[in-house]
């Protein structure tokens, strides 16, 4: 194979020549601009609870669970452009699972949360394979038809599973209030903490924390996964799977493992949300008419920039800090219309996804890179000349295109 | 080579067909029907190793359909590939790459969002789905010395749009050397070219069978590939109908009727 030879010619000794580019690539002072505003942005998420209230806290963790959801879509479908329109689907998978695993078979969700996890994943691999022979739309229309059947599964068993949920998946109010993995002392809760006022403050800061934790594990795993040469392969695959078929390699293997991959992390993530801040519901997970979380978390991609794993954190934020300010508009009524900003909500939100895909594509991250570098340039009164290559806003572009393409094929068969 | 036929009748089917040994690419009896109609009729032929064939006929003729089911992009009706002695008839693509058969393309499949380095370097990842590989610039380095072999060591950071007409076949060919093959089919590689460039693209090739490599060059007319190939191979509706060397088979009155009122040969 390629990779041998290449060893051979550079002399062999690329494994410690790696290991020295990734320990060179995270000494915080050698970083480019971009990556240490990063860093600042992680101390904040740090930093953050020292200017709430414990019953503040609900919201920012609420928050970071988003981002990991919208990391997980951003993995396969802004990656490989295999667009999904119903990734709650994973999210509910590792969150049913843990909480009926806890609720109704006793068992841990130190134990639940990983098996929720790994189920989600064969999960990816039910939809995965499927999608290796199902093109653009059709895909689409399957993802979005998977998570309102399952739906329709929690009201249809929900009195009783037999074998795996004896006591039923509980309808549209969910199977219950599974174990917590914190909570104050004497609440039953995994880790019980201090007692009264101080408890809940220490129960919130500690969902916070593990949240906190749980989405930098997550960023870092997909981060080293697509700026690792399987990134090249997916973003390769979203351009044209024959260009990557008469490179070698196998395209169907890393769709399907870009499948498995983002259903392993929504499913982690969906378990130890039902198990600190949200309850196992469809409401809850699904969101509204069962579809909400799942086109929730494509606008937060679509913001940030889809197909960099960063741009759904900043889209997160944008989202949650949308919500916040429009939400805070009750009192500015609108003329004419005679409502209330507020009431308004999601619209404004979804205007802005709108905007964003019209006029910066690439999402607020790209947008700001670039904004960026042309201050610098200027600082060092260069002229700047642009991103070296494609645009860089070109990922949602592509997957578009590929769509598009796929519907044509579609169409041409018709004929 | 296969030492047990030395007569002139070696690179003709018998009665009985090719084996697998008769060459390193051998097809024999292939097949390609699309719904009704024949693409490639029972077409048979050897390749020996480090020899250049001209895979040469008018428009229409079946040369993409063989060089797709020989690759692995189409599955082929009937007939067997060996390649090595080894069948690969029916095998995906990308694992006929992995064995050593690269391709390149005629309508040329750069992947336009990265640059010609980066564009090489997608054919030396490894397939592999966890690798630390492409993070410390090796990958990177091999594939800019692949990109200086091919002519194109001063284009490595433009995208492939902004190549001209010879600069996307050379990065074509830059793909599919660092696959490392032993084999390669090049897709009308001249089309196009002013004659420098083509005698430019001749050395390149030439010096990579040189090194080892066994090449099939495809294309619907000879001109040009005189210098380069050691045997021409012509077919017309998916059969052969004349092989030999490039000077003789021009002369063939089977080969002149084919191209009469068309083509030039």
């Amino acid at each position: 194979m390629a990779t041998e030879s290449d060893e051979s010619v550079l002399g062999g000794s690329t494994s410690a020549e790696r290991r020295r580019a990734v320990l060179e690539k995270l000494n915080p002072l050698e970083m480019p601009i971009r990556f240490q505003l990063g860093l600042l942005g992680i101390v904040g998420f740090v930093l953050l609870p020292t200017q709430l209230y414990p019953d503040q806290m609900g919201r920012p963790t609420n928050l970071l669970f988003l981002m990991m959801f919208a990391m997980s879509w951003d993995v396969v479908s802004g990656y490989t452009g295999q667009l999904s329109f119903g990734h709650a689907f994973f999210f509910a998978v590792g969150g049913y699972t843990s909480a009926i695993l806890d609720l109704q078979h006793g068992i841990t969700p130190v134990i639940g949360i990983p098996v929720g996890m790994l189920l989600a994943g064969v999960g990816g691999l039910l939809i995965g394979i499927p999608a290796l022979r199902l093109r653009g739309p059709y895909l689409s229309l399957v993802t979005l038809i998977i998570p309102i059947i399952l739906a329709k599964l929690f009201t249809l068993f929900n009195n009783s599973l037999p074998v795996l949920a004896p006591e039923g998946l509980g309808g549209r109010n969910g199977p219950g209030l599974p174990t917590q993995l914190f909570g104050i002392d004497g609440s039953g809760a995994v880790l019980e903490l201090a007692e009264g006022y101080s408890g809940i403050q220490q129960t919130a800061l500690a969902n916070y924390y593990l949240a906190l934790g749980l989405m930098l594990l997550i960023l870092v795993v997909l981060l080293a996964v697509t700026r690792s040469s399987a990134g090249d392969v997916f973003t390769a695959i979203r351009e044209d799977e024959d260009a990557v078929a008469a490179a070698g390699l196998d395209a169907s293997r890393f769709k399907l493992f870009a499948f498995v991959l983002s259903a392993v992390v929504g499913g982690l993530a969906g378990a130890v949300w039902v198990h600190t801040v949200q309850t196992p519901s469809p409401l809850g997970i699904l969101g509204q008419d069962d579809i909400q979380t799942s086109i929730d978390v494509i606008i937060m991609s679509i913001l940030g920039g889809t197909g960099t794993i960063v741009g759904p954190i900043i889209g997160a934020v944008v989202f949650a800090l949308s919500a916040v300010v429009v939400g805070g508009l009750s009192d500015v009524i609108i003329p004419v219309a005679d409502v209330a900003v507020a009431d308004l909500r999601p619209l404004p939100l979804l205007a802005a996804a709108m905007a964003t895909l019209v006029f910066a594509p690439g999402g607020v991250l790209r947008a700001n890179i670039r904004l960026g570098r042309r201050i610098l340039a200027s600082a060092r009164g260069d002229e700047y000349e642009g991103e070296p290559i494609g645009g860089g806003d070109s990922a949602l572009g592509q997957i578009i295109e590929k769509y598009r393409a796929e519907l044509r094929e579609i169409i041409d068969e018709r004929r | 080579m296969s030492t047990d036929n030395e007569s002139g009748e070696r690179l003709t089917p018998g009665q009985q067909g090719f084996g697998p040994s008769d060459g390193v690419l051998v097809a024999n009896d292939l097949r390609k029907e699309f719904g009704g109609l024949t693409a490639m009729d029972d077409l048979s032929f050897a390749v020996q190793e480090q020899e250049i064939l001209g895979f040469i006929g008018p428009n229409g003729a079946g040369k993409s359909t063989t060089f797709n089911c020989v690759t692995g992009f189409y599955g082929p009706t009937g007939g067997n590939v060996w390649f090595k002695g080894e069948d690969v008839t029916g095998l995906e693509s990308h694992e006929m790459v992995q064995k050593g058969m690269a391709r390149t393309f005629q309508d040329f499949a750069p992947l336009s969002d990265r640059t010609v380095v980066r564009n090489v370097a997608l054919s030396l990842a490894p397939d592999e789905l966890l690798t630390l590989a492409g993070v410390s610039g090796e990958t990177e380095r091999l594939a800019e010395e692949i990109c200086r072999r091919v002519g194109l060591g001063d284009q490595l950071e433009e995208t492939p749009g902004e190549l001209p007409h010879a600069g996307m076949l050379k990065l074509e060919i830059a793909k599919a050397i660092a696959t490392n093959p032993d084999l390669m089919l090049v897709d009308e590689p001249f089309a196009g070219l002013s004659s420098g460039e083509v005698q430019e693209l001749t050395e390149v090739l030439l010096s990579l069978r040189d090194n080892g490599m066994t090449l099939i060059v495809v294309d619907h007319n000879m001109r040009g590939l005189l210098n380069l190939i050691d045997r021409a191979f012509v077919i017309q509706f998916g059969a052969k109908i004349a092989e030999g060397p490039p000077d003789e088979i021009t002369d063939d009155p089977k080969v002149q009727e084919a191209y009469l009122g068309g083509d030039e040969i």
